[in-house]
């Protein structure tokens, strides 16, 4: 590895970044190696730890302060998510430390993916009974009326809930994930400094 | 001692460091590498988050031929300092409440 390369892998790995953001980090990175000189550069290439690592705290970064500006959709707080663990683990952070945050955002996802899942096979559930009795209901206004009547307001009232439960759990996704992605970030933020030595 | 830094204590020392003078990225680690065993590259995220939220300011001046990038505190910064100051104190004085007082018990 020598500075060239350094700088390459670097630049490739910033990429998803705007290029102000990648031009600003370049910058500072040339000019490390700049004012350290030609004969620190292998011990300052030792000292900067990987290319990778450097970028997936930027990309963080990045991601963590566009989060508090603008309000995120579902799909952007999912990979916000990632971004920021895979940050976690690359940084000066305790191992054990990533691996609890991992495993709490896991425990996020499995819990919101069984609510929705419940709550999916609940609603068609509903939907697909309602609907059933619901014609059997039409039919039977022709016959007993009275009879009907309940059946088709029962079945309406099935129909009803079974929307609001489908309803709930578009809310779910749409509220959860952020939610966790927020949690995730703030996380991130308290944990960001890492260990010191003094 | 190893201490867990929250990522505030290193944008106060940051801040405290270019209080003094405008400096530039590569001195600027290697001051603040004197008192804290933090990677070379630690200080960049700090600076742009500073930078980002109006504390810093990044100007570049020619030197040998090439570019210096230097950062200057700004007035909201010297603030934050102010601000970051006040809570080390609170901070300081829990932790030797304990260390050197102990816990007392009724």
């Amino acid at each position: 590895m020598n500075r060239e390369l350094f700088m390459r892998e670097l630049a490739g790995r910033l990429s998803r970044l705007p290029e102000e953001e990648r031009l600003a980090a370049m910058q500072y990175y040339e000019e490390y190696f700049d004012e350290a000189g030609p004969d620190r550069e292998e011990e300052v290439i030792r000292g900067l730890g990987s290319p990778s690592d450097i970028a997936k705290q930027l990309l963080a970064e990045f991601v963590v302060k566009e989060a508090e500006v603008k309000p995120m959709k579902p799909k952007q707080s999912f990979q916000a998510v990632w971004i920021v663990i895979a940050a976690l683990f690359a940084g000066p952070i305790a191992l054990p430390l990533a691996f609890v945050v991992a495993i709490l955002v896991f425990a996020g996802f499995v819990t919101i993916g069984s609510l929705v899942f419940a709550g999916v096979i609940t609603a068609v559930a509903l939907l697909g009974a309602a609907s059933i009795v619901l014609v059997v209901g039409i039919k039977m206004l022709f016959i007993q009326p009275a009879t009907g009547l309940v059946m088709v307001g029962g079945c309406l009232a099935l129909i009803g809930v079974g929307l609001l439960v489908g309803l709930l759990m578009y809310i779910v996704i749409g509220k959860g994930l952020p939610m966790i992605a927020k949690g995730v970030i703030s996380l991130f933020n308290r944990l960001k400094g890492g260990t010191a030595t003094c | 001692m190893a201490i867990q830094l929250g990522g505030n204590l290193l944008e106060a020392c940051v801040l405290a460091v270019v209080r003094n003078e405008d400096v530039y990225g590569y001195r600027l680690t290697q001051e603040v590498r004197e008192a804290l065993d933090i990677s070379e590259s630690t200080l960049y995220p700090v600076l742009r988050r500073l930078q980002k939220e109006g504390y810093l300011h990044a100007y570049d001046e020619p030197y040998q031929g090439r570019n210096r990038r230097y950062y200057q505190i700004t007035e909201l910064g010297h603030q934050k300092y102010e601000e970051f100051l006040k809570e080390w104190d609170v901070y300081k004085k829990k932790v030797d409440h304990i260390l050197v007082g102990g816990v007392e018990h009724e």
